[in-house]
């Protein structure tokens, strides 16, 4: 039992490996179809079961809109157009946290990895901020910020900072000592041996950091919206549809929010960690 | 900053805790007090400088005053009573159904296969925005809390339970099925206790999130709790107050991370070792 490795924040990134020996063969076609009939099944049965019960039952659509009624308020002109510009809203504040909050992080983190002192200064500080339930700070954030842009993102930020902060912190400091030490012994300068050894071989751990960065921040830019009454975007959608208990418009909110998070959160992040390891990979 | 080390040698020091003070101590120890009294004085002195809106951060000795016996300890306390008990109970459906699922779906590849992209989809949709769902299902009471905090803290633990029953080491499995146990001693011998440590860090990520859904929850509509008072004192310009609460939630957190680091610590010493 490895205790180290479960206890480490990247323990939470962990996810089952993918399937090795298909059920059905070895044939890439019966390999796609292992990894794409099982969830369209269970989504298409899903989808009609709740369908089934709703009308069978006659549950109100107060209660569960139908996935029609859900598909109908999709598909209205004027769902699209206001969904459009809300998640726009909603993913600037976002973007702009996010890389205000978590580009700090990284570097507040990288200071406390490199610097002993700023370490154990700082470091008290970012654990009880850590341990404050920052969605409690919201309408504080408000109080000083304004109802707008601004509020959003600094909130956002706000969420998006402290896991770069440790994501960073932890991942410098788990740099193969042999490779420090190395470097040390071949007369790299400080810098040299952060931009060439250390950070290279963190990367990984600052991505995974990154990752749960921004979706903090779309966390916080929702929050935000709910607490700020005219600062727009999904968040206020939401809850506009929530006072006027259009329960299947708000299921349509919650799938954009859904397609949104994975965008950003799976697909781009894909593509991000793909990037960096390729970048770093002649260094490393 | 002088005194470290030019090349410090072992850099190796855990990030989960500070560093052990070797070297600089008096610069360590005095930047850390020079640090935490410039804080401590510039929250004392700025507010009242900045005089056009100072009344949107509370001096210092306003917010200990409010943190004195002469606080609102009543209302804080209720408060946070209702929160808890909230991020309990809530917690305690979403460990419930997670430890669950993520068994059933650890075990069969073909559900996991089937149910996995809705539950990375469902992870990526922010819990906090099922908030107004879960006021319209349960009311404006504590049950719509409840299940805010059980959905946003199903998924860590459904994701690291299905992650330790999938990684089960096959060999131990197939050496157990040699000697001929049965499918339940082999979840109950090797399945099971192979689930303790990553359950406990989904549960270390849950407990955080459970605090925050509940108070996320009652920002947005709710009768009672921490959500409510904030936003109560934040109404009346009470920020003394409002940052006393604050102040004390740093320390609830703080406790929370503390109970499960040790309940893991407990539990990890009582097992029988392999």
């Amino acid at each position: 039992m490895n205790k180290v490795t479960a206890a480490s924040p990247r323990a939470r990134r962990r996810e089952p490996a993918a399937p090795r020996g298909p059920l059905l063969g070895d044939g890439l076609l019966a390999r796609a179809a292992f990894l794409i009939v099982p969830p369209v099944v269970v989504g298409l049965l899903g989808v009609l079961l709740i369908q089934l019960v709703i009308s069978r039952f006659e549950i109100s659509g107060v209660v569960i809109p139908k996935p029609t009624d859900v598909y109908e308020v999709m598909s209205s002109d004027l769902f699209l157009e206001q969904v459009g510009q809300s998640t726009w809203e909603t993913w600037k504040a976002t973007l702009i946290g996010f890389v205000l909050g978590a580009g700090s992080g990284v570097v507040l983190g990288a200071l406390m990895a490199e610097s002993r002192v700023a370490r154990f200064v700082l470091y008290p500080y970012v654990v009880a901020f850590q341990s404050l339930p920052k969605i409690a700070l919201a309408p504080v954030c408000a109080l000083w910020l304004g109802f707008g842009l601004t509020m959003k993102f600094s909130f956002s930020g706000m969420l998006a900072f402290f896991p770069a902060v440790i994501a960073t912190l932890a991942a410098l400091s788990t740099v193969p000592e042999t490779r420090v030490e190395m470097a040390t012994a071949f007369c790299a300068s400080r810098r040299q041996r952060f931009f060439r050894i250390s950070l290279p071989s963190a990367m990984p751990g600052i991505v995974s950091g990154l990752e749960i960065s921004m979706a903090f921040a779309l966390i916080g830019a929702i929050v935000g919206e709910f607490v700020a009454p005219s600062a727009g975007g999904l968040g206020q959608l939401l809850l506009t549809y929530s006072e006027a208990i259009n329960v299947a418009a708000e299921f349509s909110v919650l799938v954009v929010l859904m397609v949104l998070g994975v965008l950003q959160n799976k697909i781009l992040f894909g593509v991000v960690r793909a990037g960096t390891e390729r970048f770093f990979e002649s260094s490393r | 900053m002088t005194a470290a080390p030019k090349h410090a040698p072992s850099a190796g020091a855990l990030p989960t805790g500070p560093p052990p003070p070797r070297g600089g101590v008096v610069v360590r120890w005095g930047g850390l007090a020079l640090v935490t009294v410039v804080l401590l004085a510039a929250w004392q002195i700025l507010p009242s400088g900045v005089q056009g809106n100072g009344s949107s951060v509370p001096k210092l000795d306003a917010v200990l005053k409010a943190l004195g016996p002469s606080g609102e300890w009543g209302n804080y306390l209720k408060a946070l009573r209702v929160t808890l008990g909230e991020a309990f109970f809530g917690l305690i459906v979403g460990f419930v159904a997670g430890v669950v699922l993520g068994v059933l779906l650890g075990e069969s590849r073909i559900l996991r296969q089937g149910f996995y992209p809705y539950a990375v989809a469902l992870q990526a949709l922010p819990p906090i925005a099922l908030a107004p769902i879960f006021v319209i299902w349960f009311g404006l009471g504590m049950e719509s809390k409840i299940g805010l905090v059980g959905a946003a803290t199903l998924f860590p633990i459904l994701v690291s339970t299905m992650a330790g029953v999938a990684e089960t080491d096959r060999g131990r499995i197939e050496m157990a099925t040699a000697f001929g146990a049965s499918k339940a001693q082999i979840r109950r011998k090797i399945v099971f206790p192979g689930l303790v440590v990553p359950i406990f860090s989904g549960l270390e990520i849950s407990v955080v999130l459970s605090f925050l859904a509940a108070i996320a929850g009652e920002l947005i509509s709710a009768n009672s709790g921490i959500g409510v008072i904030l936003q109560v004192y934040q109404r009346d310009f009470r920020l003394a107050e409002e940052f006393a609460v604050l102040t004390i939630l740093v320390v609830v957190g703080l406790v929370l991370a503390l109970l499960v680091r040790l309940a893991r610590h407990v539990v990890l010493e009582r097992m029988p070792n392999e």
